[in-house]
C-alpha cells in the first residue's frame, strides 16, 4: 500500500505558490484601477517611475534618422503644393518686411521707456530643450515622452513647443522623463481665439491629426486658413500662442490643423507658462 | 559572428528554462519598448500596432512557453506607462488576453496556423475593446476613440509577421 507523504509547511506553500501569486495580481490590478481616479499623484509617481527606468533603454534607438527619412517622403508628397506655398510665403514677407520696421521702432520706445522708469531686466526662469524619445498612439492617447524631468526642472504644466509654436503640456514629470500631453489628445480642451476677429472657443483633440473646434459663439466668422491663437483663459497656457490654421468649416464643424506634427520633431522646448509671456512680451513689445 | 559564437548562442536559446521562460518575457518586453519608439516616427500613429499584445497572444497559444501571470502584469504596467492609458489597463488586458488564448488553445485544440491567427483575431478585437471601455471608463473622456477599429485591423494583419518572427527566433531550425 503506499505511503503518502507527510504536507511539510514549505510544501504546501509551494504548492498554493501560482494560487497564491495570481491573486495577489488580481489585487494589485483591482487596486491600481482604483487608484487612478482617487489617487493621481500617486499613479503618477508609479508611471513616471517606470517611464524613467525604461528612459535608458527608449534613448538607445536612434529615432532622428527616420524621423529625416519620414519626412522627406513627407516633403516629396508636399512638393505639388509648392507652387501655391510660395505665393503665399511672398505675400508673408512683403507684409512683414513692412511690419519689421514698426516692431524695431517700438523695441527702441519700450527700451528708452524702460531705462526711463527704472524697470529692472526681468529674470526668466530657464527654459529647457528635451529630446523626444518616445510617443503614444493608437486609438487611446496623443503624447510625447521626452528625456528631461525634474531634476533639469520640468515640471507639470510647462509649456512644449516647437520652432512654430505650442503643441502640448507637461502632464508627468518624473525625475529624468516627462510626459508631454499634445493637442491632438482626445482628453485636450484648450481655450483659444481665432483670427483678426479674435473670436473666442475651445480647441478640442480627437486622438486625429486635426483638432475641432467647440463652444463656438453663434456669429462665428472663421474661414479656412484663420491662424488659432491661445487665448490664455484658464491660465495654463499663455495667450497669443500660435497652434494651427483652421482647415475646414462645414456649417458649424470647424477643424484646425495644427502647425506640426510633434511626434515627428526631434526635439521640443519646455519652458514654464511664465517664461513662455515675458518671452512673448520681449518679442512683440 | 564566428561559428563558436554562433554554437554557444544557439546553446543558450535551447535550454530549457531560457527557451520556455526567459525569451518570451524578453521579446515581449523589447516589443513593448518598441510601440513607442515608432509611434513617434510613424507617418500615422494609428498604423502601429499593439506589439506587445501580439507577442503575449503568440506566447500564450504555445503550449510550451510560459510567460508567468505576474510577469505579464509587469508588462503590462509598464505598458500602461508608455501607451499614458490608465495604471493597471494593460495590465488587466494582458493577463486577461493570455488567460483567454491559454484556455481556447487547450480547449479547441488548435493546430493549424489559421485557426491561431482566427483566435488571436478575436482576442486582440476583445482586448481593443475592454481598454477602450476602461479609457472611457477612468479617463475624463466618455466615449470610443474614433480609430479603434483601424487600430485592431492593423494588429490583426502584423500578428502572423510577429508570429512568424518569434518563432524564428526562439528556434532557427523552424
Amino acid at each position: 500500500m503506499p505511503t503518502r507523504r507527510p504536507r511539510t509547511p514549505s510544501r504546501a506553500i509551494s504548492s498554493r505558490a501560482p494560487k497564491i501569486i495570481t491573486a495577489t495580481t488580481i489585487i494589485l490590478i483591482a487596486s491600481l484601477l482604483i487608484a487612478n481616479p482617487l489617487q493621481p499623484n500617486l499613479i503618477s509617481r508609479v508611471r513616471t517611475t517606470m517611464l524613467d527606468a525604461s528612459s535608458s533603454i527608449l534613448q538607445i534607438v536612434p529615432v532622428s534618422p527616420i524621423n529625416q527619412f519620414a519626412n522627406f517622403t513627407t516633403s516629396l508628397r508636399d512638393a505639388s503644393r509648392l507652387r501655391a506655398a510660395n505665393a503665399a510665403l511672398r505675400e508673408d514677407n512683403a507684409k512683414l518686411t513692412r511690419w519689421y520696421g514698426e516692431a524695431q521702432r517700438l523695441q527702441n520706445e519700450n527700451n528708452e521707456l524702460h531705462a526711463l522708469l527704472g524697470v529692472p531686466a526681468a529674470s526668466h526662469p530657464e527654459r529647457v530643450v528635451a529630446k523626444i524619445i518616445g510617443a503614444t498612439g493608437g486609438p487611446f492617447s496623443r503624447s510625447v515622452h521626452v528625456l528631461a524631468g525634474r531634476s533639469h526642472g520640468v515640471n507639470i504644466n510647462h509649456i512644449a513647443s516647437n520652432e512654430i509654436g505650442v503643441v502640448g503640456r507637461v502632464i508627468e514629470a518624473g525625475e529624468r522623463t516627462a510626459r508631454v500631453l499634445l493637442f491632438t489628445d482626445i482628453s485636450s480642451r484648450v481655450p483659444v481665439y481665432i483670427g483678426d476677429n479674435k473670436q473666442h472657443a475651445i480647441l478640442a483633440g480627437n486622438n486625429e491629426p486635426q483638432l475641432t473646434l467647440v463652444h463656438l459663439p453663434q456669429d462665428i466668422t472663421a474661414k479656412r486658413g484663420d491662424v488659432v491663437f491661445t487665448s490664455g483663459s484658464g491660465g495654463v497656457f499663455p495667450p497669443h500662442q500660435k497652434i494651427g490654421t483652421v482647415h475646414s468649416r462645414d456649417g458649424n464643424r470647424i477643424t484646425v490643423t495644427p502647425f506640426s506634427d510633434a511626434r515627428h520633431n526631434g526635439f521640443l522646448i519646455l519652458s514654464d507658462p511664465q517664461y513662455a509671456v515675458l518671452r512673448q512680451l520681449e518679442q512683440n513689445p | 559572428m564566428t561559428p563558436s559564437l554562433t554554437r554557444t548562442l544557439s546553446q543558450i536559446r535551447r535550454a530549457e528554462p531560457v527557451r520556455r521562460y526567459l525569451f518570451p518575457a524578453l521579446s515581449t518586453l523589447m516589443l513593448v519598448l518598441l510601440e513607442p519608439v515608432l509611434h513617434a516616427v510613424a507617418a500615422s500613429p494609428n498604423a502601429v500596432p499593439a506589439l506587445g499584445l501580439c507577442a503575449l497572444i503568440h506566447w500564450a497559444g504555445d503550449r510550451e512557453t510560459r510567460i508567468p501571470y505576474w510577469c505579464a502584469f509587469i508588462l503590462g504596467l509598464l505598458a500602461d506607462s508608455l501607451n499614458g492609458t490608465p495604471a493597471g489597463l494593460y495590465a488587466a488586458v494582458f493577463i486577461l488576453a493570455q488567460a483567454a488564448t491559454r484556455f481556447l488553445s487547450y480547449k479547441l485544440d488548435i493546430q493549424h496556423f489559421n485557426t491561431r491567427w482566427l483566435l488571436a483575431a478575436a482576442v486582440i478585437l476583445a482586448a481593443a475593446l475592454v481598454m477602450s471601455l476602461g479609457v472611457a471608463a477612468l479617463s475624463s473622456v466618455p466615449r470610443l476613440p474614433p480609430s479603434l477599429w483601424t487600430y485592431s485591423l492593423v494588429t490583426i494583419a502584423v500578428y502572423p509577421l510577429i508570429a512568424w518572427i518569434l518563432s524564428l527566433a526562439a528556434d532557427p531550425r523552424h
